[in-house]
This record gives C-alpha cells, structure tokens and sequence, in this order.
C-alpha cells in the first residue's frame, strides 16, 4: 500500500499495545520485513540513536502517546501567535518538503504513531469539560501531516466523530495529500475544519516532495465542500519565487472558482522562516535549492524571514488578490508567526494579544 | 623493548604513508605520553600500528583488529586540525572503513558527525587544492567553503577565491563567499559574470552584500541619505533596528550641562523644522518602504 509514504523495514511496537486493534489494522496493511515487540519506545529510540542509526527512515514505532497530551503550538517570540492546541498524534512526515521544520526540530528520524488515541479522547475531554466557555482550536498537524498516515490507520474517522460533539473544539486536520476517503465515508460536523496547506504547483512539485499535486488537493477540497465540511487555506510558506505574481494568482483563482467563501472556515498567510539550525539541515538535504538565498534576516525570536517590505509585499500581494473573490472581508484571516507592524501593514488591524485574535475563529 | 600484543609473525611491512609519517612525527612533539608512533600497512587492506611509548613498550595492532586498531590509534592523537583529520580520514578509506566504522571515528577526530561527516568529507576530497588550502588554513569554515563548492564545482572557481583579500577576517570571508554563491543561485550568474561584477570593486565585501541583500541596501541607504539631511547626528545619535523590524527609534543626547541640553535640543528641533518643509518623513516605515 502507497510504497512511498510507508515504507517501513522495521516495525517496533510497544508490548502493552500488542493486541490493541489500532496496531492489528496497521500491522494488516504494512508488509515489514520483521516486528520488533519493545517495552518502550522512547529507551529504544535513545539506544537507537546511541547506535548512530540517525538517518534511518524506514522505522516505525507504534505506542501511546507521551506527556501532556494537549500542547500550545509553541508560537515565536515578539510576534503574535494564533493559540493552537496541538495533538502530537503523529511524530515525523514521510512528505519531505524541503523547507520542513522537522529536519531539524525533531531529534529523531523516525516515524511514531501514537496507536492509544482512546487515552487521547478521553484526557481532552476532561479538558474540554473543564472550560466550557472557552473555545479551544485543536489539531494535529504540528508534528506531522494529519492526514498523510490515514490510509493505514483510519484515525479521521475516529477524531472526527469525537470532536464532533465537543461543543466547545473546533478541530481541525492539515494536509497536504488528498487522503480523504475516509472523510468522505463519515457526516462532517460544524466543527469540523479540514486545512490545506497550498502554494503554487510549480513549487509544490519541486520542493513539496511526495505531496498530493495542488490540483488533486483542489478536488479534495471540492469533494469535502459537497460533504458539508467546513476548509482552511493555508498560504504557508509563501515563497518569494520567481514569476510569483502569475503564478500565485493563478493558485488564487483556482482555489476561489470551487470554494464558496462562506466555507472558508479561516486563511493563514506565513512566508518561509527558517531557523539556524533548520537553514544548516535545507543546505545539507537539498544543496542545490534557491530557497534561502533570498534577503533574509534572523528577527528577535532567532528565525530568519525576508527583509521586512519584502514580507509585506508579498503578504499585501496575495491579500489583494483574495480580496477581489473576498470584497467584504468575510473570511477570516491571519498571519502566521508575525509582528504586530506587519499585521498593521498587510490586514489594518493589530491583535495585541491571542486573545484578540481568538475573536478571530468564532 | 616488549611487543604487547603479537598475533601473526608473519607480517611485511610496507612503506609508511608520507602524510600519516607528517602526523606522527608532529605527534612526537605533541603527545609526552607516545614518544614515537610508527605506521604500516601490511597489504591492502592490513594495518599494524607500533606505538613505542616512553616504557619502551610496542603496542601491536593486528590485522583482525584493524579498524578498531585505527580508531584507538587515532584516539591517542592529540591537537589534531582539519587538515590532520581529513588525513586521517582519507587513511580510514583506504582501510576500507565502511559507513558505520567512519561514524565511529568521526567523534574520535571531532568531525561532523554520522552522514554528514561523509557528506563533507567527500566534497572536500573534490575540492580544488587551493580550496583545500583555504578550508586548512582555516580562512574558510567547512561549511561556507562547501556551500560555494556545491553551486560552482563545474566552473573555475579558484578564479573568485583568488579576489578575495588576504586582509579579511575568518568571519568576513565566509560572508564574502556566502553573499556572492547566494547571488549566484538566485541570479543564476555564473563564475566569470560574477568575477566581472566584483573584480572593479574596492570593498568586495560591501559589494558582495549589496549583491545579495538589494532591497535592504537600497532603503538603508535611503534612510542614511535621510539622516544627513536631517542634519542632527552632530547633536545626537538615532539608534534604530537595522534590519528595520521594529519601529521606534531611539535618540541619544551627550551634554556635560542643562545648557549644552537645550543648545542642543533646540538645533535638533529648528533642523527637523527645516527639513520639514519639504522633505519626507522616513523613520515612518510606510514612507521608507514605498
């Protein structure tokens, strides 16, 4: 099954979860050469990497999810921050961006599923419960694409059905595949938000590795449209490409022709920023790639972005040209990871605080 | 005089390596602990390693053993630079060393570890001598010098490597080579066009950062133009965000007295009032980056 994304030699699962029907459905659809039963996974991925076996990708780990289960998206110093909870359901993505965080975010090069999503559910309802008046933004695409394990473990199912009638979450699931038949085959709920990540095909086919192309994510989005599901576009990262004007009103004028703006649940904008450590892992991966030899400067919260009016044109850019299929504003949008001024620049409004912006999503 | 460990008798020793015979003799000097190491290999593959230490002891190192042999020969090396482990490693090759014997050496010789260790190591066996001479006379990092080599490894290069002026620093030249590769890629020029543009230039690495950042120097020299006009930087010092990130600025005032305070304020104020009669407002971002 799908080669590719799930090339898997060894599979190691944790022996308390060894007859869980989470691992049974994976384990039916993977063909590993062997399956390694382990008491945890955390100590065998440190005897691992004490081994040197950093570059392995082709093991998988199957275990319960570790720590607090619900996480604030770590957000960035000195710019404002949108307040997602993350679920680390997933750790590590088979998609190989170029410009991915988790080259050198993650201090492992294997793939986890977290196979107890029972304990999952029931710890963030607890949470839930407690703060009835709030409302909590939830997903679970920090550490990986949400949907890109799918295939092999139907979990959208499960998650949506959960979060469906948890009045006080809206939930959503980021991709960049078109995994989603199993969405297909469930009722989605009003709280229910299925995030594309999109750019420009020509950049998706050369540094968005193994992702869906943006015209099979457009009919994905279509589809789930007509299944009543609400969608979030995420122009993130916006790259300062060559011919970007034409390029990104094209992607532009494809998304609206099939989106009705009133199912845009909400937009985020975010141009490329990179960390020092994550620019050293691009120019190793990938040396021959042009995406950081553009005006970058490193910013208070140490991430490198585009000279500041560079951010802002093309920020300003792809606003404008939303606009002409959003003339009153009705969506919902946001800046990822950005500074108040750029806020100002590019949106006339200044969120001093999450709170702030929480209106945003309501 | 002992031997401490012999396994094979039968050994025939070859020439030692001219560059490992250079590391063992600086070791002399360097390590009190070995007074005098010998190096030599067998056949191909073979490897004996004597290390006559100041008891008078031979350890011997055997064919079984051999890259475990190389790596506890290596670990008895002392103040090693660059040059000297890539020596090393070039040795580790030729003793067949396989992914995972070169990810147990690379800490031994403090080299980048696991693949990327191989990665460099590679790409400097490609470099050009004088590449290579730079990268061990440590007037390039390893990493700047193999960013340059990756986008120019086709072309001569040692002709813009032969621009750069012995004056700058470590940190200047690795900008220098950084500005002008960046440029290169995202310009698409290729060595000869960038030699043209450089070669004419009296500070190469201003010209090599207006090269690669186009759009910052061109509003830093506007605002600069700015500040001139304004004609308060005798009186004052304005302090700002060079990258331009955030917006206030900051003014610092020097005055021995409360009249040399106001003297001072009251010429800041009649130059902002003259220049305001026709100039434009640039410490306002929207005007600076029209």
């Amino acid at each position: 099954m799908l080669k590719e994304f799930y090339n898997y030699k060894t599979i190691f699962i944790e022996k308390k979860f060894k007859n869980h029907k989470n691992v049974e459905k994976i384990l039916s659809r993977l063909n590993p050469e062997e399956t390694i039963y382990i008491d945890d996974v955390k100590d065998t991925i440190d005897k691992l990497n004490s081994k040197n076996i950093k570059d392995n990708k082709n093991l998988l780990f199957l275990g319960g999810i570790r720590g607090e289960i619900l996480q604030t998206c770590p957000g960035s110093h000195g710019h404002i921050c949108c307040n997602y909870n993350v679920i680390n359901l997933y750790i590590g993505c088979p998609l190989g961006c170029h410009y991915c965080i988790l080259q050198s975010y993650l201090n492992q090069p294997f793939t986890i599923i977290n196979i107890d999503i029972e304990t999952i559910f029931k710890n963030i309802e607890e949470i839930l419960k407690k703060e009835r008046n709030k409302i909590f933004r939830i997903g679970t695409g920090e550490l990986s694409d949400s949907l890109v394990f799918d295939p092999i473990t139907d979990f959208s199912v499960d998650f949506v059905n959960f979060f469906k009638n948890q009045p006080n979450a809206i939930f959503e699931l980021k991709t960049k595949t078109n995994f989603i038949e199993n969405l297909l085959k469930i009722e989605a709920g009003n709280n229910i938000v299925i995030g594309f990540s999109v750019n420009p095909e020509e950049t998706v086919s050369q540094i968005e590795g193994i992702s869906a192309p943006i015209e099979k994510r457009i009919e994905s989005i279509e589809k789930l449209i007509k299944k009543g599901y609400k969608i979030a576009l995420h122009f993130d990262p916006i790259i300062n490409i060559n011919n970007f004007d034409i390029l990104y009103m094209t992607l532009i004028e494809k998304l609206f022709k099939v989106i009705p703006i009133e199912k845009i649940a909400w937009l985020s904008m975010g141009t490329l920023r990179f960390t020092k450590s994550l620019k050293n892992e691009i120019e190793y991966n990938y040396p021959d790639s042009l995406l950081l030899s553009d005006e970058f400067f490193e910013n208070m919260d140490k991430k490198y972005r585009y000279f500041k009016p560079i951010r802002i044109t093309l920020y300003q850019k792809v606003r404008n040209w939303i606009k002409k299929y959003d003339e009153y504003d009705k969506i919902p949008i946001y800046l990822c990871m950005e500074s108040p001024s750029v806020w100002q620049e590019v949106l006339e409004k200044r969120p001093e605080s999450g709170k702030n912006l929480e209106l945003l999503f309501k | 005089m002992k031997f401490k460990i012999i396994k094979n008798s039968n050994f025939k020793i070859l020439t030692i390596a001219n560059e490992l015979s250079i590391l063992v003799n600086k070791q002399k000097e360097l390590n009190p602990i070995a007074s005098s190491y010998s190096f030599a290999s067998l056949q191909q593959k073979e490897v004996v390693i004597f290390c006559n230490n100041n008891n008078n002891e031979y350890l011997l190192f055997i064919e079984e053993e051999t890259k475990e042999a190389y790596i506890e020969f290596c670990k008895l090396l002392n103040n090693i630079n660059i040059e000297d482990s890539f020596h090393l490693l070039l040795i580790a090759e030729k003793l067949n060393f396989n992914e995972e014997d070169f990810f147990n050496l690379f800490p031994v010789l403090k080299w980048q570890y696991h693949k990327k260790g191989i990665y460099y190591f590679n790409l400097i066996k490609e470099f050009s001598p004088f590449l290579k001479m730079l990268l061990f006379e440590t007037k390039l990092s390893i990493k700047d010098a193999s960013y340059f080599y990756q986008r120019f490894k086709s072309e001569n290069y040692d002709s813009l490597l032969e621009l750069i002026p012995e004056n700058l620093t470590f940190s200047e030249r690795n900008e220098l080579i950084r500005n002008t590769t960046d440029y290169a890629k995202k310009e698409n020029k290729n060595i000869y066009e960038i030699n043209n543009i450089l070669k004419n230039s009296e500070d190469l690495l201003k010209k090599s950062f207006e090269l690669k950042y186009p759009f910052y120097s061109k509003y830093i020299s506007i605002f600069e133009n700015f500040l001139e006009k304004l004609k308060i930087k005798k009186h004052c010092k304005i302090k700002f965000d060079q990258t331009f990130e955030k917006e206030e600025y900051s003014m610092e005032i020097k005055f021995k007295s409360m009249d040399e305070l106001h003297k001072k304020l009251i010429s800041i104020i009649q130059s902002i009032d003259e220049y305001k009669k026709g100039g434009e407002d640039f410490f306002q971002h929207k005007n600076l980056f029209r």
